[in-house]
C-alpha cells in the first residue's frame, strides 16, 4: 500500500505565475507536480482530488461582499432564464384549442 | 441594500387580484354556455385550478422575500387552506369537462372520458389530477396520523410533479388558446413559480452549504427523548440569524436527507456555531440522533419572525411548553431590558421533561430575570395557562410583548385565553409549528 504525504501547495503560485485557478488548472497543475515526483499513479489521481476539494473551497475564502453580488448574479440569471422560457413557451403554444375546435362544430350544428 | 421583502396584506390583495382576473378570463373563455352550465363550470374551475396552482408553488418556494415579510407559519396556513382548495377544483374541472363534453355530443360519460383523453396533454393532465388527489387524501387528518413525516414529504414533492403535468393542458385549453399574451403571462407564472423554487429551494442550501460548511459537532442528550445538536461552520454571522428564529435542517446521513426539519435555534447563533435541540418524534428525528460527528447538513434559512426586535413594550412575558422551550431558551438569554423585568413561564407534564433547565437557572442567576416552571398535571390548577393566572405570576399583562411557543393545543389555549381578555394581538409573538 502506498502512503502520501498531504501536499501543502497553495494556489499563490498559479496566481503569480498568472494562470487563472480554476479546478482543471488546479488539478493538472497536481497532477505534474506528483507526476514529477515520481509517484505512482494511484498517488497522482489523490494529489490531484485533493487539488479540486481545495479549489472547491475557495468560496469559504471569499468576501462576504463578492458572496452576496455573486447570488444576487445568480437569481437574475435564474430569473432571467425563467422569462426568456416562459416568453418561448408562450410563443410557441397552440394557437387553437383542440376543445374550442369541438365546441364550435357542436355549437354551429345546433343552429 | 435593504432586501426584498413583501408582507401579508400586498400579498393578499395581489393574490386575489390575479385570482378575479383568472376566474374572470374563464368566464369569457367559456363563451355562451353550451348546453347547461357544465362548460361554464369546467371553464371556471380549471383556469381557477391553474392559477391556484401557480400560487401554491409561490408560498411554498421558502423565499426569503416572503418567508421574512409574511412569515412561515401563516405561509404554511395558506397553503394548507389553499392546497385543498386548488385539488377540489381540479377535480370539480376533471368532472365537469367530461360532463361537457358529453352533453356537447350525446354521449354517455365513459365514451366522453375515452375522447376527452385523447385530446393533447389529457392524459398527463390526469396522471396529475390523480397525485394531487393521493396528496389530498394523505393531508386528511385522519389518514396524516398513520403515516410517516417522511412518507408524507415524499408524497408532497409529487405534486411538483402534478403541477408540471397539467401545464401543457392548460396552455392548450380554450381560456388561453388564441390569445397569445394570455399564453406569454400564464407561462412566466408557472415559469417564475418554479424559479422561485429552483433559487431558494435547491441553490439557496447548495450554497449555504458550500459557504458555511456547516457539520455536525456534538450530539449532547438532553432528556430521554430530547437531544442537542451542536454544529459547526464557517462565517455563520452572514446568516443574520437571531435567536428565536428557525432552520429547515437536512442533515445529509443516508437515514435523514431525504427531508427537511423546521427547528428551532435553542442558542444564540455565534459566528462558527449554532445549536437546536430536537424531540423524537418518529424515526426521521431519531435518525438525526445518530447523525456521527462530522455529517454534513444543509440549512435553508433563517426564518420566522419571534426575534426580540418584535418588543414594543417594557416587559416581556416568555412562554413555552415542553419542547417549544428552545427559541424561548436563546430569547431568554438575550431579551435585555432595563430593569431585567423578563419572565419565562416553562409548562411541562413531567420534571425530566424540563429540557435545558440547567442553562435557564444560569441565565435566570446572571441576567436577574426570572424563570417559573409548572410541572404536572394541566388539571392541578397550579399549572394554569390562562390569561388570568398569567397574570398572577407577571402582573399587568398590558405592559408586555408575549412570545409564545408550544404544542398546538397548548399554545391555542393561551392564544385564545389572551384574546378574550382584550390582549392586543400584535404584542403576542408566535411560531407554530406542526407537522
Amino acid at each position: 500500500m502506498t502512503t502520501t504525504t498531504p501536499t501543502t501547495h497553495t494556489l499563490v503560485p498559479l496566481a503569480a505565475a498568472g494562470l487563472p485557478a480554476t479546478p482543471r488548472v488546479v488539478a493538472l497543475a497536481a497532477f505534474d507536480r506528483a507526476a514529477n515526483e515520481g509517484k505512482v499513479p494511484a498517488d497522482v489521481a489523490t494529489a490531484s482530488l485533493r487539488a479540486v476539494h481545495r479549489i472547491a473551497r475557495l468560496p469559504i475564502a471569499a468576501p462576504a461582499s463578492l458572496v452576496r453580488w455573486t447570488l444576487r448574479m445568480v437569481t437574475v440569471i435564474v430569473f432571467g432564464a425563467a422569462t426568456a422560457f416562459g416568453v418561448s413557451l408562450g410563443m410557441n403554444a397552440p394557437e387553437i384549442s383542440p376543445t374550442s375546435v369541438v365546441q364550435h362544430h357542436v355549437a354551429s350544428s345546433d343552429q | 441594500m435593504r432586501s426584498l421583502r413583501l408582507t401579508a396584506t400586498p400579498l393578499l390583495v395581489l393574490v386575489w387580484l390575479g385570482a378575479a382576473l383568472a376566474v374572470l378570463q374563464g368566464f369569457v373563455g367559456a363563451g355562451p354556455p353550451i348546453r347547461g352550465g357544465a362548460s361554464l363550470e369546467a371553464h371556471v374551475t380549471g383556469i381557477a385550478a391553474g392559477y391556484g396552482a401557480a400560487i401554491m408553488l409561490i408560498l411554498m418556494s421558502r423565499s426569503q422575500w416572503l418567508e421574512r415579510g409574511v412569515g412561515a407559519h401563516r405561509l404554511a396556513r395558506w397553503h394548507a387552506w389553499g392546497g385543498s382548495v386548488v385539488i377540489i377544483l381540479t377535480v370539480a374541472h376533471a368532472a365537469a369537462a367530461v360532463q361537457a363534453w358529453a352533453m356537447a355530443r350525446s354521449i354517455d360519460l365513459v365514451a366522453a372520458t375515452r375522447d376527452v383523453l385523447k385530446l393533447p396533454g389529457l392524459t398527463t393532465a390526469l396522471a396529475g389530477t390523480v397525485i394531487l388527489a393521493l396528496v389530498e387524501l394523505t393531508s386528511l387528518r385522519v389518514v396524516r396520523r398513520r403515516i410517516s413525516y417522511e412518507g408524507w414529504h415524499f408524497l408532497h414533492l409529487l405534486t411538483y410533479l402534478a403541477v408540471a403535468l397539467g401545464f401543457a393542458h392548460q396552455l392548450a385549453g380554450n381560456d388561453l388558446a388564441e390569445r397569445r399574451w394570455l399564453q406569454i403571462a400564464w407561462s412566466l407564472l408557472y415559469t417564475y413559480a418554479f424559479a422561485l423554487v429552483l433559487r431558494w429551494r435547491i441553490l439557496q442550501p447548495l450554497f449555504q452549504l458550500a459557504r458555511h460548511r456547516l457539520r455536525v459537532e456534538q450530539v449532547q442528550q438532553e432528556s430521554p427523548d430530547v437531544m442537542s445538536v451542536l454544529m459547526s461552520g464557517q462565517h455563520l454571522e452572514e446568516l443574520r440569524a437571531e435567536p428565536g428564529q428557525f432552520f429547515r435542517w437536512r442533515f445529509l446521513t443516508r437515514k435523514t436527507w431525504r427531508s427537511a426539519y423546521p427547528f428551532s435555534l435553542s442558542a444564540p447563533p455565534t459566528p462558527d456555531q449554532l445549536r437546536i435541540t430536537i424531540k423524537a418524534r418518529g424515526d426521521g428525528t431519531r435518525g438525526i440522533f445518530d447523525s456521527p460527528v462530522g455529517t454534513l447538513v444543509l440549512a435553508e434559512g433563517p426564518y420566522g419572525k419571534i426575534t426580540s426586535w418584535r418588543r414594543r413594550r417594557p416587559r416581556v412575558l416568555l412562554i413555552a411548553g415542553g419542547v417549544g422551550i428552545t427559541p424561548m431558551r436563546a430569547l431568554f438569554e438575550v431579551i435585555d431590558l432595563p430593569g431585567k423585568d423578563v419572565t419565562l413561564v416553562y409548562r411541562a407534564s413531567r420534571e425530566q421533561d424540563l429540557v435545558l433547565k440547567h442553562e435557564l437557572d444560569e441565565i435566570a442567576e446572571r441576567s436577574g430575570a426570572r424563570v417559573v416552571y409548572l410541572v404536572g398535571p394541566s388539571s392541578d390548577p397550579a399549572n394554569e395557562m390562562s390569561a388570568d393566572a398569567l397574570s398572577r405570576i407577571v402582573g399587568d399583562l398590558s405592559d408586555h410583548d408575549v412570545y409564545l411557543c408550544a404544542s398546538p393545543r397548548l399554545a391555542a389555549r393561551v392564544r385564545d385565553s389572551l384574546m378574550d381578555r382584550g390582549f392586543p394581538r400584535h404584542q403576542l409573538h408566535e411560531e407554530r409549528f406542526s407537522f
